[in-house]
């Protein structure tokens, strides 16, 4: 049996209003007022916290990625699959 | 304390209380709780329970300004301040009186109230707590008579006459760390970087800003350069940040 927990995704993932954001450069910054921690993306998953913006679902975030980049559909699903999901368990989507 | 002045007319509820639990005959703990948070800090004697419940209502004051209030020492040359943001035991107070003595003007040991519009540092010019053993660094500053509250709070005019500051616009942001044996090392470190830092060190939301904190801070960050100071002596410490003020900041002037 997985150990991986099983997360509810928001359909179009947005970010919670605790959660503040700055941009240094392709990175982002992330912190939770909720949670008190705060959180260092790295530039891809910063891609993915920038396109959580409440006008996408994940399949559209996927396509969005696939379109900017040469990497395979298999790989950037997994990616952002698993990107959106840690933000969830960190509450850091609505 | 502040059960005999008059609640404001539009107070709903008390936004701040201290409690003061005497725990052996020289020992107390000084609780403080607010809406942001509590802190509680164990004393000896009771000039250190007077200064604790001094520094709780000055921090609650202070954070319902429209200024960024950080915690944090700060001292200024030839107008340009410098925010020395550390944890505590960090040697922090001791480098900012020994810069002080050095000539830095002085504005605050623990609370560096930050004016959103032109990035000045105002003074909040608290005397300087060292802790215990440490102001045996500075045996000039002790007399006969003295006892230890009074010789581990420094009054800055104690320090150097008329060395505090009416204010000044910050230059640098230092994040100094105490060694024993460290060879001293000034490193600029990337606004993320000090943002990490600088971010615990926020102690309230500006009144009326539209912005939360940690966006304030990170334009402070983005705005100022920020540095590394590892030290194992105070003074080529203090010899190190004058030639960041002799330099880098004067030519940002």
């Amino acid at each position: 049996m997985s150990s991986r927990k099983m997360v509810r995704v928001p359909r179009a993932p947005t970010a919670s209003p605790s959660a503040s954001s700055s941009v240094f450069g392709d990175e982002i910054v992330i912190y939770c007022e909720r949670t008190e921690r705060m959180h260092c993306l790295d530039a891809a998953t910063s891609v993915v916290w920038a396109l959580c913006d409440g006008s996408r679902n994940v399949t559209e975030i996927i396509d969005e990625i696939v379109r900017m980049t040469s990497a395979s559909r298999r790989d950037v699903s997994l990616f952002v699959d698993r990107a959106v999901a840690q933000f969830v368990e960190l509450r850091l989507l609505k | 304390m502040l059960g005999n002045f008059p609640p404001a007319a539009d107070a709903v509820e008390a936004a701040f209380t201290i409690e003061v639990v005497q725990e052996t005959q020289r020992s107390y703990t000084v609780a403080s709780w607010s809406s942001t948070g509590a802190l509680a800090r164990s004393q000896h004697g009771i000039s250190s329970v007077l200064s604790a419940v001094l520094w709780s209502v000055d921090q609650a004051a202070l954070c319902t300004t429209a200024f960024q209030i950080l915690h944090a020492g700060c001292v200024a040359k030839r107008k340009r301040a410098i925010l020395l943001s550390a944890p505590s035991q960090a040697g922090k107070s001791t480098l900012t009186l020994s810069l002080v003595k050095q000539g830095w003007d002085y504005l605050s040991d623990e609370l560096a109230p930050v004016h959103l519009d032109n990035w000045y540092v105002q003074p909040y010019p608290c005397p300087i707590s060292l802790r215990a053993g440490a102001e045996l660094l500075f045996p000039d500053l002790v007399s006969p008579g003295m006892d230890a509250a009074e010789k581990r709070h420094v009054a800055p005019d104690k320090v150097r006459a008329a060395c505090v500051s009416n204010g000044a616009e910050l230059g640098a942001i230092v994040l100094p760390q105490f060694r024993p044996g460290v060879r001293c090392e000034l490193r600029r470190l990337a606004p993320k970087q000090a943002l990490v830092w600088l971010a615990g060190a926020r102690l309230n939301n500006p009144k009326d800003s539209t912005v939360s904190s940690f966006q304030t801070v990170t334009q402070l960050v983005q705005r100022t350069s920020s540095y590394f100071l590892a030290y194992g002596d105070r003074t080529e410490a203090c010899s190190v940040l004058d030639d960041l003020a002799d330099g880098d900041l004067r030519d940002a002037e």
